[in-house]
């Protein structure tokens, strides 16, 4: 075979990448469990090298290689999927599954599971936003409308909820990020009419091609383990993803845009 | 990210497991599909995967920064594993969350479908055949060059070996790979 065609064959496999999500899940939360265990380990160990002579040291890792090993069973990390099975199930965390709330962030600390739900917030705004497309078109109108624009969010709560696994119910749900309250600052609402301006100006924005809405959705929010329990990470709740949706001929389609989280 | 906010992110997953995580998910995707591509089986490859990861989990209290990416430093670990895995042809997995999963579980049926779709790029399983039955030095220079499109000197910081080292074993791989590839049927 020729030098280039091997060459040509070689770059070709740089494609192939398949995934399995549920073991990359499954994997990253028995590191996370382990990190603990083995940092406690470590702290044990760097310890005892201070004050233990070496004879008994080698006996002691000898032990702590068997005994203090983080254990990790696939039953543990199995818990996540039955925790998420009670979620669809129980009465108080049903209603928001069938509103579409995104099951995020799960951590388990013994017999008890934490998990973050959030339901997507979904904006309209006052006048509409179809209309205020439309109104960017004329530069006559757009400052007066601009400013007069009012967002009213739906949805967008966000929930810690603990589950007792041993009798297979929710027993805490906590409204960690209250429903119907905008996750987008003023600064971000500026951002957004700005690129609905810009948008309505590049695509002469009409009535089968409209943004009709907005989402927003907190794409990192995670667990953190306080006082012997898992709370919301401060912070995290401020990394959003916008989306403009669009009409257009029956369909819905969604862009992206960038936010930048407050400091 | 910058090289400083890895630095940091690094000090921190030394104790902070969502730090480590953070850096488990920036790296997840780019360490499997190279190890992948090394072993071209997904079950295997998972396998190594979570080696490497535990490795790096364990190790990570020691890890002094260079002022290179942590990614280099997780490949390195992943080349071990897959060296050792050519070695002993098997894997030696030390945590036993790696059982098999139930039959119909979503983890079988997610391995078996992968397995399927990796199965389905026929010039690829062609290649890794051939590709196998070179040494690993060789193998693991050429899929660092070719699979992730790594610079020389990107795959010296890697192997920790110097360029000319990497150039050279590059060469006598390729030609190597060359004589085993059959003829092309046009």
């Amino acid at each position: 075979m020729e030098e280039k065609e091997l060459v040509e064959k070689l770059n070709s496999v740089s494609q192939i990448n398949r995934e399995s999500p549920s073991y990359r899940v499954r994997l990253r939360i028995a590191l996370l469990t382990a990190h603990e265990n083995i940092r406690e380990s470590q702290k044990i160990t760097g310890f005892a090298w201070k004050i233990i002579p070496v004879g008994a040291l080698a006996l002691m890792f000898l032990v702590l290689g068997l005994s203090r090993e983080p254990s990790l069973s696939l039953k543990s990390i199995n818990t996540i999927s039955e925790a998420k099975q009670i979620l669809q199930t129980d009465k108080q965390t049903k209603p928001l599954i069938n509103d579409g709330a995104i099951i995020g962030d799960t951590q388990i600390l013994g017999d008890r599971a934490y998990v973050l739900m959030q339901l997507p917030e979904k904006i309209a705004s006052d006048p509409p936003i179809a209309d205020k497309a439309t109104i960017y078109d004329s530069a006559v109108n757009m400052e007066s409308n601009y400013r007069q624009a009012n967002y009213l969010p739906v949805g967008g709560g966000v929930y810690l909820v603990e589950i007792d696994l041993v009798d297979k119910k929710v027993i805490r749900m906590e409204e960690k990020i209250k429903q119907n309250e905008t996750g987008l600052t003023e600064k971000d609402q500026r951002a957004v009419d700005g690129i609905i301006s810009q948008r309505g100006q590049e695509m002469g924005l009409s009535e089968n091609q409209i943004v009709s809405g907005i989402e927003v959705i907190r794409s990192q929010l995670k667990l953190i383990k306080k006082n012997g329990q898992f709370d919301l990470l401060p912070g995290s709740e401020q990394v959003k993803d916008v989306y403009l949706i669009y009409e257009q001929g029956g369909k819905q389609l969604k862009e992206k845009i960038e936010t930048v989280p407050d400091k | 990210m910058t090289l400083e906010d890895e630095r940091k992110l690094i000090e921190q997953a030394k104790s902070d497991p969502e730090a480590f995580g953070r850096l488990y998910d920036d790296n997840y995707s780019k360490i499997y599909g190279y190890i992948l591509k090394r072993v071209a089986n997904v079950e295997i490859a998972q396998d190594i995967t979570a080696e490497a990861f535990i490795k790096a989990l364990k190790n990570i209290g020691k890890f002094k920064w260079q002022n290179i990416s942590f990614s280099y430093w997780l490949y390195r670990i992943s080349a071990n594993e897959i060296a050792t895995f050519y070695r002993k042809k098997k894997v030696t997995v030390s945590l036993d969350f790696i059982t098999e999963p139930d039959s119909g579980s979503n983890l079988l049926n997610d391995i078996v479908i992968a397995q399927k779709e990796l199965e389905n790029h026929r010039d690829f399983i062609e290649l890794k055949k051939q590709i196998t039955k070179l040494s690993v030095k060789y193998q693991e220079v050429i899929a660092l060059r070719f699979f992730e499109n790594m610079a020389i000197s990107e795959i010296g910081k890697v192997l920790n070996k110097k360029e000319g080292t990497i150039k050279s074993l590059l060469h006598r791989g390729l030609e190597q790979l060359r004589k085993l590839m059959p003829p092309s049927v046009d």
